[in-house]
């Protein structure tokens, strides 16, 4: 498409960014069994997204994600808390009238209508005049690429299709807020990778303030502004995705975002700046980084060491930290990953890049493991 | 070390083997001479018997048909099918809609009241409604002084729309559940209230549904013979004057053609409702659900539906009550003084009732066996054997009695096997037969698609590791698919203990069935004795059916 042509369309589609507040919000669902128990599907949820932003939802199946996407929609009620947007409260008023637009996961065509009937829905709901639901239309299906679709059905259409017009359908009706809940979970990897790519410039370009919910950490980190990643109802971390990657706040965004490598240590002394850590029963001073949290002397922690910057050595290379053996070699082209069992009985993870002249190490040799000591990336111990 | 090509080689292994080898073939066969025996040639006996009379070719009983006289049975036929269809998809679509959109109580106990009609005689409620709005019925003659006449078209209707309403609903009523609920949801996230949401999505995909529902009454309803001899009075209608043509008249030809006729349309409105049937998938759920359905909370609407619910509950149950009441009353409508007499008739030693008791419930068994055997080696060919020459045509002439009207099959058989070289009318074979050929293709149809749901790399593996069909069959599949047995089992008993369009021409002095004995129990006035038999079969089929539920529960726990 044009620049001169995008900028028209851009025009014409004019979405106003607002923002969202979510204030201690709680979902509860009654167990029934032998004892009808109390669960929490999200406990105590705090959030503020600013206008424009695109913030994802990232955490594993059943963490409450969707659910509490599904109390902004109006789909779900809140046991406690409340929401805003644009700083006016939306708890109690049904579906249709928050005007927000959600993608569903399975996309939800209407079956029964045309891709032009579906497009159009929510005008026709509302009473907008024919001509302009028809000059609507044409506007999203031109941003979208659907042209020559108009009169056929959705199961006449591809994974991929079908999710433009899902999210035409939504957009068409301006939406104060953008909802995605798994949009890309049905398309084969292929079509999943372009996209993932295309999705964050259709909405960046339209400046609309996105929640978009997946479970896959490589779908968060390539297409959010900002990821709120979530365990069992409950916020683990907020912040940018390159930051979420190099400063997980705990075990689980260590291992749920990326692998890590984490090695058991022990806070001797904190100095200013710097900081000495008992790992293996060595001494080891290191800086303090910036993501620090604040330790105590005598806190068990863990070192956090991505795989890319774990270094296989020799055995008797002096400044190995722990010795073990190769269990498995991971060839991926542009990558190998190495697993390494060590003298300990851990198991740890190892990257690099392959380059021109890298060689494999063999399968059962006997290896060292260093890292960086000068920087040292610390999370509390559970 | 030995392969194990070489261990299995005893004698007496090799000529296990050599049986087993044969199950396919021998089933084929054996269906083979079924469908020959049991569904073609009385067929072509009842064609030619209306075609040649008296040793002539002729088309006389087909020219009657066009007569005034006939004229006015077929446009009495279309108008109560046209009727009963109509109000039973009305009120099956509300009590659908109901119980699976709107927020009430007790949606088990009326979901299990709504059903109980499919588990009891077809014309049972021709009696309650006789005893309930008859000229000395207890609402209309005790309760408001009017002395009606229900026989007819009023009566009918009521009789038949109660009778047949619970399949309607059950059709509206899985096609509602299995309604995606996210298209609920985007229709609501797109601006839709309840109402706008009701019209432009839920109708508008229920429409296969609701026409659907409509032939299936409709063609119910015109092949219904029970409540019109009851209920029908001068208002005749085709089956019934079948009926009258056979057992009045004894005119077999006349009899004959006049099936033929109500063979074309029940046949051609079975194949346009099993095309509406595979026309409503494209609506349901396919992949990862959504969390919750949205049931509407608005109070004024689930307190309309729960008074609707109850009340209709209650005219169920009463209809039900009436049955008992004739059973325990003296002479219901003009002396209600309680009495056991009717029970100590039918189970006194004097008595055929506890024969007709046992005929039914032993020919009721067998015929579900057999139906059920041969389902399970057909069932298993259609999905195993793809290749195998002749298997649609088994899977067709094994299916198609479900097309034709009841009344149609009984007369074929009175006809066929009237004569050599199978004269073998009133026997036990003939009404298991006529049973069975109308359980097959309810059969097939749960064994197919429990067959179905195993992992097809399952029974590869079992082939791959050395087993033949039997013993691929017996010990992989059999297992997997008990459940489904076991199901199809209790609910084809059910019905062959309650059915009468089929059995009517074919029971005798030697064997009875109960359906057939409280129609003629009712055409002698012997209205107590008749709902005495009545709730006997009522009740074994509830007990059958609770154990099947209580089955199914104690499964669930267990998985």
């Amino acid at each position: 498409m044009n620049t001169d042509k995008q900028k028209i369309l851009n025009s014409k589609i004019n979405i106003e960014s607002k923002s969202v507040e979510i204030r201690n919000l709680s979902k509860t669902y009654m167990k029934l069994g032998k004892k009808k128990t109390l669960n929490y599907a999200v406990k105590n949820f705090n959030l503020y997204i600013e206008p424009g932003e695109l913030v994802t939802f990232l955490g594993p199946s059943g963490c409450g994600k969707t659910t509490v996407l599904r109390c902004i929609a109006g789909l779900e009620t809140t046991t406690e808390g409340e929401i805003y947007i644009d700083g006016k409260k939306i708890n109690g008023l049904p579906p249709y009238k928050r005007n927000l637009g959600l993608v569903f996961q399975g996309y939800a065509l209407f079956p029964h209508l045309t891709i032009f009937n579906n497009l159009a829905y929510s005008l026709k709901i509302r009473g907008v005049p024919k001509e302009e639901i028809k000059r609507e239309v044409q506007i999203i299906i031109q941003m979208l690429n659907l042209g020559g679709y108009e009169n056929r059905f959705p199961r006449q259409l591809s994974g991929g299709e079908q999710q433009r017009v899902a999210l035409g359908r939504t957009l068409i009706s301006k939406p104060q807020i953008l909802l995605l809940d798994e949009p890309l979970s049905n398309l084969d990897a292929k079509f999943r990778e372009e996209l993932k790519g295309e999705l964050r410039k259709i909405i960046k370009r339209l400046g609309i303030t996105t929640i978009h919910v997946t479970h896959d950490q490589a779908e968060a980190m390539s297409i959010a502004d900002k990821i709120v990643v979530i365990r069992k109802g409950v916020i683990e971390q907020i912040d940018e995705p390159l930051n979420i990657y190099k400063y997980p706040a705990s075990e689980f965004v260590a291992n749920f975002v990326g692998k890590a490598n984490l090695f058991p240590a022990e806070i001797i002394n904190i100095g200013d700046g710097s900081i000495l850590i008992n790992l293996f029963g060595k001494k080891i001073k290191s800086k303090l980084s910036k993501a620090q949290k604040k330790f105590s002397t005598g806190d068990k922690v863990y070192i956090a060491v991505r795989p890319e910057n774990l270094n296989i050595t020799d055995k008797d290379d002096e400044y190995s930290l722990i010795g073990g053996r190769v269990d498995f070699i991971d060839f991926q082209g542009e990558m190998i990953k190495y697993k390494i069992k060590t003298d300990r009985g851990t198991t740890l993870f190892a990257s690099i890049q392959n380059k021109v002249d890298s060689t494999l190490i063999d399968e059962n040799k006997e290896v060292g493991i260093k890292f960086d000591l000068n920087s040292l990336y610390l999370i509390p111990s559970s | 070390m030995k392969n194990v090509n070489e261990i299995n080689t005893s004698k007496f292994k090799r000529v296990q083997n050599g049986i087993e080898s044969l199950f396919i073939p021998v089933g084929i066969s054996l269906m083979l001479i079924w469908i020959a025996i049991f569904i073609i040639y009385p067929f072509i006996n009842m064609f030619s018997s209306s075609i040649f009379v008296d040793g002539e070719y002729s088309l006389k009983y087909f020219s009657y048909q066009r007569s005034a006289y006939y004229f006015k049975i077929f446009k009495n036929t279309l108008m109560l099918g046209l009727s009963t269809a109509s109000l039973s998809t009305i009120l099956a679509f509300l009590l659908a809609f109901g119980i699976t959109q709107v927020k009430i109580k007790g949606k088990r106990f009326f979901h299990f009241i709504y059903l109980l009609p499919t588990i009891t005689p077809p014309f049972l409620f021709s009696l309650s409604v006789i005893i309930l709005f008859g000229r000395r019925g207890i609402i209309t003659y005790h309760l408001l002084r009017l002395s009606t006449n229900i026989y007819g078209y009023p009566g009918l209707v009521l009789a038949q729309v109660m009778t047949f309403f619970p399949f309607a609903y059950l059709l509206l009523r899985s096609l509602l559940v299995n309604l995606n609920p996210s298209l609920d949801e985007a229709a609501f996230v797109l601006g839709a209230n309840q109402i706008k949401k009701f019209k432009t999505i839920t109708l508008p995909l229920m429409t296969h549904g609701i026409v659907g529902a409509f032939v299936l009454i409709f063609m119910f309803s015109i092949a219904d013979i029970g409540n019109p001899i009851i209920l029908g009075g001068d208002y005749s209608v085709w089956a019934s004057e079948i009926y009258a043509s056979v057992v009045g008249q004894y005119n077999l030809s006349l009899g004959a053609a006049m099936a033929l006729t109500l063979i074309i349309p029940v046949t051609a409105l079975f194949f346009f409702q099993k095309y509406l049937e595979n026309k409503n998938n494209f609506a349901m759920i396919t992949g990862k659900p959504s969390q919750s359905k949205l049931i509407i909370e608005i109070p004024k609407v689930s307190k309309f539906f729960s008074i609707f619910f109850i009340l209709f509950s209650i005219f169920i149950v009463l209809l039900y009550l009436m049955i008992l009441s004739g059973s325990i009353t003296k002479l219901i409508g003009i002396n209600y003084g309680l009495t056991l007499k009717h029970f100590k008739t039918i189970f006194s030693g004097d008595s055929r009732g506890i024969k007709t008791i046992m005929d039914t419930l032993i020919l009721g068994g067998a015929a579900t066996i057999l139906g059920t055997l041969f389902s399970i080696i057909l069932g298993y060919i259609l999905v195993r054997k793809e290749n195998l020459p002749g298997r649609n045509i088994l899977d067709f002439f094994l299916t198609m009695p479900l097309a034709l009207p009841g009344v149609a099959i009984g007369i074929a058989y009175v006809i066929g096997f009237n004569k050599e070289p199978f004269a073998w009318a009133g026997s036990a074979l003939i009404i298991i037969a006529i049973l069975t050929i109308r359980l097959i293709p309810y059969d097939l149809r749960v064994i197919v698609k429990g067959i179905k749901q195993i992992d097809v790399s399952i029974l590869d593996a079992s082939y791959i590791l050395g087993g033949n069909d039997y013993k691929t069959f017996t010990k992989i599949v059999a297992p997997l698919i008990r459940e489904s047995i076991i199901a199809s089992i209790i609910y084809n008993f059910t019905r062959a203990i309650t059915t009468i369009s089929a059995v009517i021409f074919v029971v005798s002095v030697n064997w009875d069935l109960v359906s057939a004995a409280i129609l003629n129990k009712v055409e002698e006035g012997k209205v107590g004795q008749a709902s005495a038999y009545g709730v006997v079969i009522t009740l074994v089929a509830i007990v059958l059916n609770l154990a099947l539920i209580n089955y199914g529960r104690k499964k669930e726990i267990e998985a």
